[in-house]
């Protein structure tokens, strides 16, 4: 084999090397961006999730809840965590009033209750935030 | 040793390799005094010696020193090896040498055919037509008494050229390609902007940096956030139910199971109603006069 012969097959094996390394950083980049994308997707997932059901955006809203409706017919008995609501006494617009509150507050409902008595309705409300 | 020139008819030899003299007809020559001392200087600047005077083509430089002066020979190894194939010798040369070689050696006109003879002009090989001679005695080429000079060129040499010219566009080719591979190689490993955003995210959220305090919350929240969004779409499905004239009687929603007894009474179309709740994706447990029972799974 002669010298070219040997400088024309090693810079067949340097491109072909260099090829192969950047086939590998493109293989590592793409897999990393994978695997980054999807943390920030997670990440941004869970920070999203906190802000809806985190106490603090709760705490404002359960403030509301109360207000709406005149204190003779709420009993609240609320704790660090937990509420429990005991509103007796409602009519249809009240209830109805009290429902949409809820659906639109980021609490965890653990036990709903509501039934007529005499033309009116009670309802009690086990929540969690 | 032959003169091959134009005019001369074809050979037949049989297996012998025989040596060639070119005349003027191919080659182009010019002699230059310069002040250089190696004959690798001088091949470098041949081909700027011969700036506008060379045919179309691809040339190759013969170049050697004569007394004070550079000779430059230039000549087109297609047209030689053209040449060659048309007088019969194209696989039968083994060196090729050009008369302006022999220079020293001749001092009689060659004769190249019935109209033209070789002439030594000036230190230099010339055809001129044998009119212009004058009656001067005219000889074949013969090689008696002439002195073999050492340097030649070859056509497996010429191949070589070639070769080589082809081998260092490929090299280039290859280093060019290496240099793109590395540098983009080079730039896959250094891309950091997605770290960048990632790296803000989780400075601005310290407590989410671990992949498993993420999964955990995740899980969390996930299972919160379906549970919760699938009690409040019961809710608000049944308060769509309310608007046929149904009245809540009793409602419950405890862990994942739902209860919820409407009365009817004042429903005009207990039917259409009925359809409403099915396709709602809700299950009548328990169907009479006045009361609906609808019970499920969150």
């Amino acid at each position: 084999m002669t010298n070219k012969t040997v400088i024309f097959v090693l810079l067949i094996a340097i491109t072909l090397g260099s090829y192969f390394y950047k086939s590998v950083q493109q293989d590592k980049f793409y897999h990393k961006i994978k695997e980054q994308n999807k943390q920030i997707i997670q990440l941004d997932e869970v920070v999203s999730l906190q802000k809806i059901w985190s106490p603090k955006n709760t705490k404002k809203d359960l403030k509301k809840l109360k207000q709406i409706i005149k204190p003779e017919k709420v009993k609240w008995v609320q704790s660090s965590h937990k509420l429990e609501v005991k509103y007796s006494n409602l009519d249809a617009k009240e209830l109805n009033k009290i429902l949409n509150k809820i659906l639109n507050t980021a609490i965890q409902i653990k036990d709903l209750k509501i039934y007529q008595k005499d033309d009116k309705y009670n309802m009690e409300i086990l929540s969690k935030w | 040793m032959i003169l091959v020139h134009r005019s001369m008819s074809k050979l037949s030899i049989v297996d012998k390799k025989v040596d060639i003299v070119l005349t003027p007809q191919d080659y182009i020559l010019k002699k230059e005094a310069l002040p250089i001392k190696y004959e690798y200087q001088a091949k470098k600047i041949a081909m700027s010696i011969f700036d506008d005077i060379l045919d179309d083509g691809v040339y190759s430089f013969f170049v050697y020193k004569y007394q004070e002066e550079w000779i430059f020979i230039a000549y087109n190894i297609d047209n030689i090896i053209n040449l060659l194939k048309e007088k019969g010798l194209s696989d039968k040369v083994r060196y090729i040498y050009f008369i302006q070689q022999f220079i020293d050696s001749i001092d009689t006109p060659i004769r190249l055919d019935d109209l033209q003879a070789i002439v030594s002009l000036d230190k230099t090989m010339t055809i001129v037509p044998i009119t212009t001679l004058n009656n001067a005695q005219i000889v074949d080429f013969d090689l008696q008494n002439i002195k073999i000079p050492k340097k030649h060129i070859t056509l497996k040499q010429e191949k070589q050229n070639i070769d080589n010219k082809i081998l260092w566009i490929f090299s280039l080719i290859f280093i060019v390609f290496s240099m793109i591979y590395l540098y983009q190689g080079y730039r896959y490993q250094n891309v950091s902007d997605m770290d960048e955003k990632l790296n803000t995210l989780i400075s601005k959220y310290p407590n989410l940096q671990s992949s498993y305090a993420r999964d955990n919350l995740l899980k969390k929240y996930k299972l919160i956030d379906l549970q919760e969004r699938k009690k409040r779409n019961i809710i608000k499905n049944i308060s769509l139910l309310l608007k046929q004239k149904a009245q809540i009687d009793e409602l419950r929603i405890k862990n994942d199971i739902y209860m919820v007894r409407l009365n009817i009474k004042n429903v005009r179309n207990i039917t259409n109603f009925k359809k409403k709740i099915l396709d709602k994706q809700m299950k009548i447990k328990e169907d009479t006069k006045d009361y609906i029972t609808i019970e499920g799974k969150l």
